[in-house]
């Protein structure tokens, strides 16, 4: 037997059972653990002292063969003693009297008591270890055989009194006997060229370390620890100084034996590097096999937790977790479900794969949400199987778990509540490792953060967006979502539906605000059930409501408008009230781009078809169209005119009141009212709107009442003191039409006739298309006929002057193409000035209706 | 993963969890898994010709209304659709039928489809049921590989046959006798063979009806001479057998006893069957020396429940059926007015200590709903804390009282006795029927039997031969009353004659009619009483 050959398997062996030991001795500790180290001692004491023995290392060969010894008399009580806190028996009786009886039996053995004689003889050039047993060899053996049938009693007891798996023992059962196998062949075959006993050894280390591994107890990234590494590399580079050292002494005597003196030196840096080269390799060789995955899923981990804290929308988070997913899993497709918003339902929001069951959903109450969520962790199909909540599951849903074939289940849990889950599909024979599933439920952990994050954050947005007492989307959210919709429907059709309860002032009056919001309450779950996801209600102010309904049109607004109220009706005379009460609504509708070309002009003429809805008596729904005559669903006419005569009435009476109290501007009224209402006509406007502006600009002045008579009718230029009172007739006009609620649909173009298209009017300064569009008729109208009449304090200008004038000011004070309009219309004669105007009577109003 | 797989590879307490994880519901959670279940059930009823028959145009949204609005069934509300089979008005598509004796019915058989689903169910319960017959306590069990098992209970197409080909495919059993061999075999046959094997080759595990082991183990000898066994016999005997026989052989002879079941045999687990079981239970542990386990089912309702690891009362599975309680007196009111609707109960609305008329919906895509099955149980407990249970636990009584059960063999009602009476040709004017139990605990059916006083043989037939004659046509009728004298060697009709007019004027006597079947025991007391009166003051009158 060749040296290398005579020491290379007690040399490996020693190494391997060292190096577990290091890792061990490095982890974190409990009994059992210290149990194994102990154990694991006694294999470092078996080989390592084998190998000594082997190369009659100092203090000699007697010394390393007792040290050896007692590594192996030591191994069947350390086996018990490992055993014994693996199935967690109690009582130490047993224990002591056998770690009493091996004590014995290990001072005996170093007076040679049981094996005598150790001896390594060259034969045929071979150097081979013997020795000789005594008769009185057979009590170790005897007790090896008692102690290790104590040991399998305990797990046997194990197996059948506390119901451990039979299969848990399967790794302490082959190396055990492997280890026993390989002393019986050792000392029945004699085979000193094998040393079977020292491999065998070696192979019941790792069996040991395997199964505390598969119970969890034992990480494999704690043999890439520092300290084991340390001593290993120590270990190996005092073996290699220990080999290497005579001819390196033979080496160093030959070329340096001049510098004797420095000859430690050099043996220390030599040795030093060379320890230092053992760290090295074998950290990065244990790091490569053993951290290398943990690390990487460290760095996943950080990375996915940095770019999911970046984003607060859901669809990224699930995005981003989907990549993660797909980059760092084995496995066939994963599902990606997420709760609802009222967490019925998980629906699929995301798959690795294309294929993606949308439809495919799980109920809060499905057995397999109510396991994850009870228990916050991950869970196979098949153990999943095995549950009591299991046996609830419908036939249909293990089908379509089946079918999706679902392997592993993830929970997205946050504070108790489950916020979705992830499905794995694995791939075939693939099952996720310990390893995996705790990376997976970290990646879960910093995405249900995230998911709540998210849903914070939509819930904020959405208490923005919602008006508290009805739930519906509020005015400022809306108008961002008709926007949005309106660039959608840029090449197809948008209908603008908005909905004005009737009297509803009176009906709180009548039933108290109480009752009120409660049938605002009602009336939004009626609208939101009729339009479903056809379209998006808000709450547009206080008794209004606007529905946009993007690819509709007209007709499908007035059907779900007659929907609307026909379960309105059904509901305030069905139960909940006392009495039947009545209340009802009008409804405007407009479209997009039949009716309206922009979005304004859009909310603009849905508007003025309410109040044209309003004016033809209420409860019914008016359908904004420039090209003909209001379309009226379900009016009464004859109350609708009756009405209307009421309020012709109303403005001829306010008229005369301020042709009364200002001669000069006698019939301007009424001439402004002629000239706005000619050109919107014009451009074109439907004939209800040019009707709302024609009686805006009868009472656009309206306020000059409370404009004192001295500065009506001053002469000379108004000091800036009398402008400024002169410019308050606007809010007069406005303070005295909110008085008259049947004229209040008026408001928006009194309001505006004094705005400029450059910003600079007044009273709010807007400026452009932000100015209604009756203000800007009335604007130029009321501008022109100023000019065309006489007044105090100059003579008419002609109306060529007049309309120089409103050219050179378009763009600055007037929008430019109704303005251009206008001097078209007056120029070719299409608006004849003075004539019609001073022949019109506001009793006329009420042949327009 | 099958059960023998589960068995090596996890611990007893998971494979507990699996099985027997039921018993750790509380009763809100047991309610809850019932509700859903039932809710599937609604689902697929109403999606079949036989659910749209009791649920109208709506099917029921909730229990309540499912309560509310699906009435009391009898097998009768489905014979036109299961006895021909009709598998496309069911609402799952069944695997295999099973039958059973239909008492009053229009015809012998009944029967009930079976699904996959159902089948599952079973195959589930069934295991739990004897991982609990080999259990002493919580989460401890003792199942063996190859375990010999002896399966005397019915086979197919009663429910109880099932059993081997379920739990075959999940763990190694050795049937004794073999299952291929046991289908040649009749029923008799096949037990008696199987016991004939246990003995020489021992057994882990024993399934059978209580009467039958009750029969078996008090016939128990070993050896012609009671307690000498032949060199023949003992051939083939397993040496382990072999030691224990002799064993208790010398200990027989030693003490002056008899052998006892328990003395060669040690199970592991011993599963008992029938509807008498509660009389026997206490004599069987003492000759077994293990307490059966007491298991309740039938071919409607497959596999209903198991008692636990203490065998003392059966606790239902919740996933077998949905249940629902009558109360005993209203049960009783319903047999005497047919128009009567009782009220139901819910298993968390049950009251310790009192009786209670089954009635069950099949969940799985089973046929029944709100199934008047017929059997009566008694509520023990409604909670156990000591064994941690917090669902109910029962005991079986009996079928309902217009149905005498002998031995869980047969099941007689007053149509079975009219048609019996009328095929005999007996000239029998009125009769009452009752059952009754004799010293051995065995129950029969005993009749109170008026001849027509026209009848001139009326004056000639003594009980004996009226017995004769009606037995004849009794086991030519039911086969299964025929198996009670082929198995357990009982003859189950015991019949005592009355005058002619004894009942009508006893039933004037006391101003009400006696039911036929089943009348209260008090009452046949006081009829006894009345005719010896009778026949003392010298008013008995014979034709």
């Amino acid at each position: 037997m060749s040296v290398p050959s005579f020491i290379i398997v007690p040399l490996l062996c020693f190494f391997s059972s060292a190096f577990l030991f290091l890792v061990v001795v490095a982890s974190k500790k409990n009994r059992l653990i210290v149990a194994f180290i102990h154990l694991l001692f006694c294999f470092v004491l078996w080989t390592g002292g084998s190998v000594l023995m082997r190369l009659s290392v100092y203090p000699g060969m007697e010394f390393w063969y007792g040290v050896s010894a007692t590594g192996i008399f030591c191994v069947p009580f350390c086996i018990y003693n490992f055993l014994y806190f693996y199935t967690n028996r109690r009582g130490s009786f047993a224990r002591t009297m056998w770690f009493l009886i091996w004590l014995v039996i290990v001072v005996l053995n170093w007076f040679n008591v049981f094996i005598t004689n150790q001896r390594i003889e060259l034969i045929n050039g071979v150097r081979e270890f013997h020795y000789d047993i005594t008769p009185l060899a057979v009590i170790p053996i005897v007790v090896a055989a008692a102690t290790l049938f104590c040991a399998c009693r305990m797990v046997w007891n194990n197996i059948r009194q506390d119901g451990v798996a039979p299969g848990s023992f399967t790794p302490l059962l082959i190396g055990v006997l492997v280890m026993f196998l390989g002393l019986i062949v050792q000392s029945v075959f004699h085979l000193v060229w094998l040393n079977t006993d020292t491999i065998f050894c070696g192979v019941n280390a790792v069996c040991l370390y395997y199964a505390l591994y598969k119970k969890r107890i034992i990480t494999l990234s704690s043999m890439a620890a520092s300290r084991p590494i340390s001593l290993m590399a120590v270990a190996f580079g005092t073996i290699t100084g220990v080999i290497v050292f005579p001819y390196a002494e033979r080496l160093y005597d030959r070329f340096f034996g001049n510098y004797p003196n420095a000859q430690v030196f050099v043996y220390c840096l030599f040795f030093s590097v060379i320890t230092i080269l053992y760290f090295t390799v074998l950290r990065a060789l244990a790091g490569k096999l053993f951290v290398k995955n943990q690390e990487a899923r460290e760095r996943e981990l950080a990375k996915l937790g940095r770019t999911i804290s970046a984003s607060l929308e859901i669809d990224t988070t699930v995005e981003t977790f989907r990549e993660f997913l797909l980059q760092n899993c084995v496995m066939e497709r994963a599902y990606i479900l997420l709760a609802d918003e009222n967490k019925e339902n998980y629906r699929i929001a995301a798959c690795t794969q294309d294929i993606v069951l949308k439809n495919f959903s799980i109920t809060a109450e499905h057995p397999l949400a109510v396991w994850l969520r009870s228990h916050a962790e991950s869970i196979s199909y098949q153990a999943f199987c095995r549950t009591k909540e299991y046996r609830s599951m419908w036939a249909q849903e293990r089908r379509a778990l089946e079918e999706l074939r679902v392997d592993f289940a993830l929970p997205i849990t946050s504070d108790g509540a489950l916020l979705g889950m992830v499905l794995f599909s694995a791939k075939k024979g693939h099952v996720f490792s310990p390893a995996e599933v705790s990376f997976l439920e970290s990646a879960a952990a910093l995405v249900a953060i995230a998911f709540k994050n998210a849903s914070l954050y939509v819930e904020m947005q959405n208490e923005a967006r919602r008006d508290p007492l009805t739930e519906l989307y509020n005015h400022r959210y809306f108008l961002k979502k008709l926007k949005a919709d309106f660039d959608e429907c840029a090449e197809d059709r948008l209908t603008l539906l908005m909905i004005s309860l009737d009297d509803f002032r009176l009906y709180n009056e009548l039933y108290g605000t109480q009752d009120g919001d409660l049938a605002l309450q009602r009336f939004s779950r009626i609208i939101e059930s009729i339009v479903g996801e056809r379209g998006t209600v808000s709450r547009f102010a206080g008794k209004e409501f606007a529905v946009s309904l993007p690819h509709l049109d007209a007709v499908a607004a007035k059907g779900i408008a007659r929907e609307c109220r026909a379960l309105l009706e059904r509901e305030m005379s069905g139960a909940g009230y006392p009495a039947i009460r009545r209340l009802t609504f009008s409804a405007g509708i407009c479209s997009y781009p039949f009716s309206a070309s922009n979005m304004d002009d859009l909310l603009s003429y849905a508007n003025m078809a309410v109040y044209s809805a309003k004016r033809s008596g209420k409860n019914t729904t008016v359908v904004y169209s420039p090209d003909k005559d209001k379309e009226i669903t379900d009016a009464a006419s004859g109350q609708a005119r009756e009405l209307d005569a009421a309020r012709a009435s109303t403005i001829y009476a306010l008229t005369a009141a301020i042709d009364a109290k200002d001669n000069y501007t006698f019939r301007h009224s009424d001439n402004v009212a002629h000239y706005a209402a000619a050109l919107a006509k014009e451009i074109p406007l439907d004939a209800d709107h040019v009707e709302i502006i024609r009686q805006a600009g009868l009472l656009h002045d309206i306020g000059k009442i409370g404009v004192p008579e001295a500065i009506l009718t001053k002469q000379g230029r108004l000091t800036a003191e009398e402008y400024e009172m002169m410019k308050q007739h606007v809010e007069g006009s406005i303070a005295m039409i909110r008085h008259l609620p049947s004229l209040d649909y008026l408001i928006p173009a009194v309001i505006g006739h004094h705005e400029r298209w450059d910003g600079k009017g007044y009273p709010r300064g807007l400026a452009g298309e932000a100015i209604p569009v009756g203000a800007r008729c009335l604007c130029i109208a009321d501008t022109f006929d100023a000019m065309t009449s006489n007044r105090p304090y100059r003579r008419a200008l002609t109306v060529e002057t007049a309309l120089a004038e409103i050219e050179r000011n378009l763009g600055l004070q007037f929008d430019p193409q109704l303005g251009r309009l206008f001097i078209n219309l007056v120029r070719s004669g299409r608006i004849q000035i003075g004539e019609e105007g001073e022949n019109k009577q506001p009793a006329q109003l009420k042949e327009k209706q | 993963m099958r059960f023998e797989e589960k068995l090596k590879n996890l611990s007893q307490r998971e494979v507990w969890e699996e099985y027997c994880g039921f018993l750790e519901l509380n009763i809100d959670e047991y309610m809850q898994m019932q509700t859903r279940l039932l809710m599937e059930q609604i689902d697929l009823m109403s999606r079949c010709a036989l659910g749209k028959r009791f649920f109208a145009e709506q099917p029921p949204k909730t229990l309540e209304e499912f309560r509310a609005r699906v009435p009391l069934t009898r097998f009768d509300d489905y014979a036109d659709i299961l006895l021909v089979k009709r598998e496309e008005a069911l609402p799952a598509p069944p695997v295999l039928w099973l039958s059973t004796t239909w008492e009053g019915g229009d015809r012998p058989f009944k029967c009930a489809p079976y699904t996959e689903g159902m089948l599952d169910t079973y195959r589930r319960n069934i295991l739990a049921a004897m991982i609990l017959s080999t259990s002493r306590e919580k989460y401890s069990f003792r199942i063996r590989n190859n375990a010999k098992v002896l399966f005397s209970l019915a086979p197919l197409p009663y429910a109880t046959g099932l059993f081997p080909g379920l739990v075959d495919p999940e763990i190694k059993i050795r049937f004794l006798p073999p299952l291929r061999e046991a289908h040649k075999l009749s029923f008799s046959e096949r037990c008696k063979k199987g016991f004939k094997m246990s003995l020489k080759s021992g057994m882990n595990q024993f399934y059978g009806m209580t009467s039958i082991i009750y029969n078996m183990s008090k016939s128990f000898s070993f050896g012609s001479g009671g307690g000498s066994a032949s060199l023949k016999e003992l051939a083939g005997v397993s040496p382990v057998m072999l030691y224990r026989l002799l064993k208790a052989l010398y200990e027989s002879k030693r003490d002056g006893k008899p052998v006892r079941p328990g003395d060669v045999f040690k199970l592991d687990g011993f599963v008992c069957v029938g509807t008498d079981t509660a009389l026997y239970k206490d004599e069987l542990e003492e000759m077994w020396g293990i307490r059966p386990l007491e298991v309740a089912g039938g071919t409607e309702p497959c596999l209903l429940g198991t008692e636990t690891w203490k065998k003392d009362g059966l606790v239902f599975f919740p996933d077998n059926c949905f249940y629902e309680f009558i109360p005993e007196a209203d049960m009783l009111r319903s047999i005497e007015d047919p128009a009567y609707i009782p009220p139901t109960y819910l298993m968390n609305e049950l009251q310790a200590g009192e009786k209670y008329e089954l009635v069950l919906t099949t969940l799985r895509g089973g046929a029944f709903l709100r199934y008047r099955v017929g059997d009566v149980y008694r509520c023990l407990r409604t909670a156990k804390p000591a064994d941690g249970l917090d669902i109910p636990q029962f005991e079986y009584v009996d079928r309902v009282p217009n149905v005498i059960d002998i031995d869980g063999f047969t099941r007689i009602t007053n149509r079975e006795i009219d048609r019996v009476i009328e095929l005999s040709g007996l000239r029998v004017s009125d009769y009452l029927a009752a059952k009754e139990y004799d010293a051995d605990k065995h129950s029969y059916l005993h009749m109170y039997v008026e001849m027509d006083a026209q009848d001139e043989r009326s004056a000639i037939v003594e009980a004996e031969i009226f017995k004769e004659h009606l037995g004849v046509y009794f086991r030519y009728f039911d086969s299964d009353y025929n198996d009670l004298k082929r198995l357990i060697g009982v003859d189950p009709l015991v019949v005592t004659m009355l005058p002619p007019g004894t009942i009508r004027a006893f039933e004037h006597s006391c101003g009400r009619i006696l039911p036929r079947v089943n009348p209260k025991r008090s009452d046949l007391l006081d009829l006894e009483s009345f005719r010896k009166t009778a026949r003392r003051s010298g008013k008995e009158e014979r034709p």
